[in-house]
């Protein structure tokens, strides 16, 4: 055991000088960093990123009004209130933040209890990648939602083809 | 009790632990040395790599970022060297399980980042941290805790300077009886 304190007591001295070489050394290269950081350092961390496989589906296909789909609207609230397809559900799409495990589960246990056979999402833009609709679809499919359709066109195109 | 201590001080001592030891050492030497090389060479990236793991306050970012390669450094020229060779080891353990602290949480956060153990974030972008990570260390830790407790005699300077000692001893006791 007096080992064990010996061989501590040299490790804890050796990391005290080695500390204050390293302190003077970096005090005296021409690109050493400040002791303390004055600012935040600007540091990137992708979002996690959980993304399934979808399938695109056209504005006036059957299956969107066969009464078997939970439809999703991917856009604002505002954009939902203004017109929204009949039955539809406002899940706003954040390209930021991921969708939070609360809000996964109460989209899944809406779709169960609805007994719907899939999902279909739209949102803004062409619903292609990129648009509300589309990365919401993947990130719902990627979280292990089955059967997630997208529609092609968006709310734009649901609308015309109504 | 005491047999046991004493066959477990018996195979501690063995002579055959020196030379396993040796390539241990030299191992996590290696592995310390080129994983400090890029810390020094490049000390704000290094500090942008801590910044990112979330983990610590501002304040403490820079005293580690400036410290810690020439902690890395001197571990690994002691664990070549055989210079306070036990020392070197247990420094490996204090910071491995400071490594490991530090991925728990990145991991428990899902910061999908690269470890920064041998090149910056920004140029290993492609050797995320995962549990494999974790993996390694604990390894690299058990290495290192290996040396600790069995590296008694080990080669290189602390057996040279313990051969000086124990000669030096053994002609001041002869000195008084000449």
């Amino acid at each position: 055991m007096r080992t064990f304190w010996i061989i501590l007591r040299d490790a804890v001295i050796i990391c005290a000088v080695i500390a204050v070489a390293g302190i003077l050394i970096n005090a005296v290269r021409p690109d050493g960093l400040p002791f303390i950081a004055d600012k935040p350092y600007d540091i990137f961390v992708p979002c996690p990123e959980a993304l399934g496989t979808v399938e695109m589906i056209a504005p006036g296909d059957s299956r969107l009004t066969d009464g078997k789909a939970f439809i999703v609207d991917a856009r604002s609230q505002e954009e939902f209130d203004a017109w929204h397809l009949d039955g539809a559900v406002c899940i706003t799409y954040d390209y930021l933040e991921p969708i939070s495990d609360e809000e996964l589960k109460n989209v899944t246990l809406n779709i169960v209890n609805s007994g719907k056979e899939r999902l279909i999402v739209y949102g803004d833009g062409d619903g292609g990648q990129g648009s509300t609709g589309y990365e919401l679809g993947r990130e719902l499919a990627g979280k292990g939602v089955s059967h997630v359709f997208i529609v092609e066109g968006g709310a734009d195109a649901v609308r015309k083809s109504r | 009790m005491t047999e046991q201590v004493s066959r477990f001080e018996r195979f501690q001592k063995h002579p055959a632990h020196s030379y396993v030891a040796l390539l241990v050492r030299l191992y996590l030497a290696w592995v310390f040395i080129s994983a400090c090389i890029h810390k020094i060479i490049m000390p704000e990236s290094f500090a942008v790599d801590i910044a990112t793991y979330q983990f610590l306050p501002l304040v403490f970012i820079n005293p580690l970022a400036i410290v810690l390669p020439y902690v890395e450094l001197a571990t690994g020229v002691m664990l070549v060297t055989g210079t306070k060779a036990r020392s070197a080891a247990l420094m490996v353990c204090g910071m491995m399980v400071m490594f490991m602290i530090a991925l728990t949480h990145a991991l428990m956060h899902d910061l999908s980042i690269s470890c920064g153990c041998f090149a910056s974030n920004a140029a290993a972008a492609s050797d995320p941290i995962s549990p494999l990570t974790m993996l390694r260390d604990t390894a690299w830790l058990l290495l290192a805790v290996y040396v600790v407790v069995f590296d008694t005699n080990p080669i290189g300077v602390d057996r040279w300077l313990k051969k000086r000692k124990d000669a030096a001893k053994v002609s001041a006791e002869a000195e008084p009886e000449a």
